[in-house]
Parts: C-alpha cells; sequence; structure tokens
C-alpha cells in the first residue's frame, strides 16, 4: 500500500476514533443527567465537576485528533 | 427516593432529645410515686392494683426502650448520611441505570484505545509521535473515569448499606401500632 493508500486508511480510523469520542462526551454528559435525577449531594450530582471536566477533556482530545494529524493527512495526502 | 437534610434533622433529634429524657423521668416519677403510694395506703384493693402495675410498668419501660432506640436509628441516619454531606439526594432503584451507563462508557473507551492500537501502519506520517500522545491523553481519561465509576458506586453501596442497616433496626423495634396511630391522627 503506498503512502496515500495508508494516509486514507488512518484518515478513516481516526474519523471513526473521533466520532467514537464525540459519542462517549454525549454519553458523559447524559451520565451526568441521570446522577441528577438519582444522587445529588447538597444540591449538585455526586462528581458533577469531574464527569464534566472528563467530557471537555474527550471533546479537547476529539479536537485535537482532527485539528491536527487529520488536518494534515487531509492538505498533505489526500 | 432518599431525601435527607441533615441539618434540620439533627434541629429533630435534638428536640427528640429532650422529649425522651422528660418521658424517662415521667415514667421514673409514676413509678416511684406508686410505690410511695403503697407504703402508706395498705389493702386488698391496692395489693390487686399493684399486680396490674407491674404489668403497666412492664408496658411503660418496653415503650420508653423502643422510644429511645427510636432515637439511635435517627442519630444514626444523621450521622451517616452527614458523612455525605448536608443534603442527600438518593434513588437507589436508579442505581441500576446508572451501573449501566458508567459500565457502557468504559466500554466505548477502552474500544477507541483498541482502536489506536490497531490504527496500522502509521510510519509514513512525518509527526506519527503525536498519535502516541494522543493514546497517553486517553490513557488518563480512562483511568480517571474508572476512578470515578468506582467512587459512584461505592456511594451507591454505602447509601444501600445504611438502608439495609436502618430496616433491620427499624424490624427489631415494637412501637405499639395504637401509640404511632394515636399521635399521627393528632398531626
Amino acid at each position: 500500500m503506498d503512502d496515500r493508500g495508508k494516509a486514507v486508511q488512518l484518515y478513516e480510523n481516526l474519523n471513526s476514533i473521533a466520532n467514537n469520542l464525540n459519542s462517549i462526551s454525549t454519553n458523559m454528559d447524559y451520565l451526568n443527567d441521570s446522577l441528577k435525577e438519582n444522587f445529588m449531594i447538597d444540591d449538585k450530582p455526586i462528581y458533577n465537576d469531574e464527569i464534566d471536566n472528563l467530557s471537555y477533556d474527550v471533546m479537547d482530545l476529539k479536537s485535537a485528533i482532527y485539528n491536527g494529524v487529520m488536518s494534515g493527512l487531509k492538505s498533505n495526502y489526500l | 427516593m432518599i431525601n435527607i437534610n441533615v441539618s434540620k434533622l439533627n434541629d429533630v433529634i435534638s428536640d427528640y432529645s429532650v422529649l425522651v429524657d422528660r418521658i424517662k423521668k415521667n415514667n421514673d416519677n409514676i413509678i416511684g410515686n406508686f410505690y410511695l403510694m403503697k407504703k402508706n395506703w395498705n389493702d386488698n384493693r391496692i395489693n390487686a392494683m399493684s399486680s396490674n402495675f407491674n404489668k403497666e410498668k412492664v408496658k411503660y419501660v418496653g415503650l420508653q426502650e423502643d422510644i429511645v432506640s427510636q432515637l439511635y436509628i435517627y442519630r444514626f441516619i444523621s450521622s451517616k448520611y452527614g458523612e455525605l454531606g448536608n443534603k442527600v439526594k438518593c434513588n437507589l432503584d436508579g442505581k441500576g441505570l446508572i451501573y449501566y451507563k458508567l459500565d457502557n462508557i468504559i466500554s466505548q473507551l477502552n474500544t477507541v484505545m483498541w482502536q489506536f492500537n490497531n490504527l496500522g501502519d502509521i510510519s509514513f506520517y512525518p509527526n506519527s509521535a503525536i498519535i502516541f500522545e494522543y493514546r497517553d491523553d486517553l490513557k488518563n481519561i480512562i483511568d480517571s473515569f474508572s476512578n470515578i465509576r468506582d467512587r459512584i458506586k461505592s456511594k451507591f453501596d454505602y447509601v444501600s448499606s445504611i438502608e439495609s442497616t436502618v430496616s433491620e433496626k427499624l424490624r427489631d423495634l415494637k412501637i405499639e401500632n395504637i401509640v404511632l396511630n394515636k399521635y399521627e391522627s393528632e398531626e
């Protein structure tokens, strides 16, 4: 497989990872909603801030993949 | 849904303690007063009353002990939930849904880790090292989320254990329904 073929494959794999990360971040937000309905301490869902921060970290990772390697692959190989 | 306000519960417990002390004192006074009366009134009628009084006394003391046990249960609830916070709302029926969501997210994160480990040949890409950095970031996210999952599960376990202890303690109480019904009808 030539470099372009490898680039296409890597781009597709990273795109799938990015989509999965998007879904994970959404599920973390849904988890916080469920905790709001089922477990609150002092008017806040338990571990609300920590889950929120992780959800942001997941989205940051997704953005880094899009704007880093995927963008590089697009401009140099695809 | 369990709904506990620890500081307000403590206020009630404090009032309840005063009432329990008053009940103990009243019972002691009634019992002491009867024996004092017996010293100064001796005939067949007081002897018959004395036999009934002993039965009544056992009943008073039993009720008093149950009321004191109730107070211990309130204190137990306040102290155990107080370790979580001042206001606690928990729906143990929702535990299964939360566990499912937590495990599902872990499974999704592991799938992405598998994808990172199976990207194929990336050596052609000049800055391929950054992909390993992404993977390290994901590893940190998985570790942090696994830790949160364990702590959430442990909080649910903690509440479950409080509730089962309270159920056991309540089962042992023999407060007579007639007494409870009387108080409820006065509300």
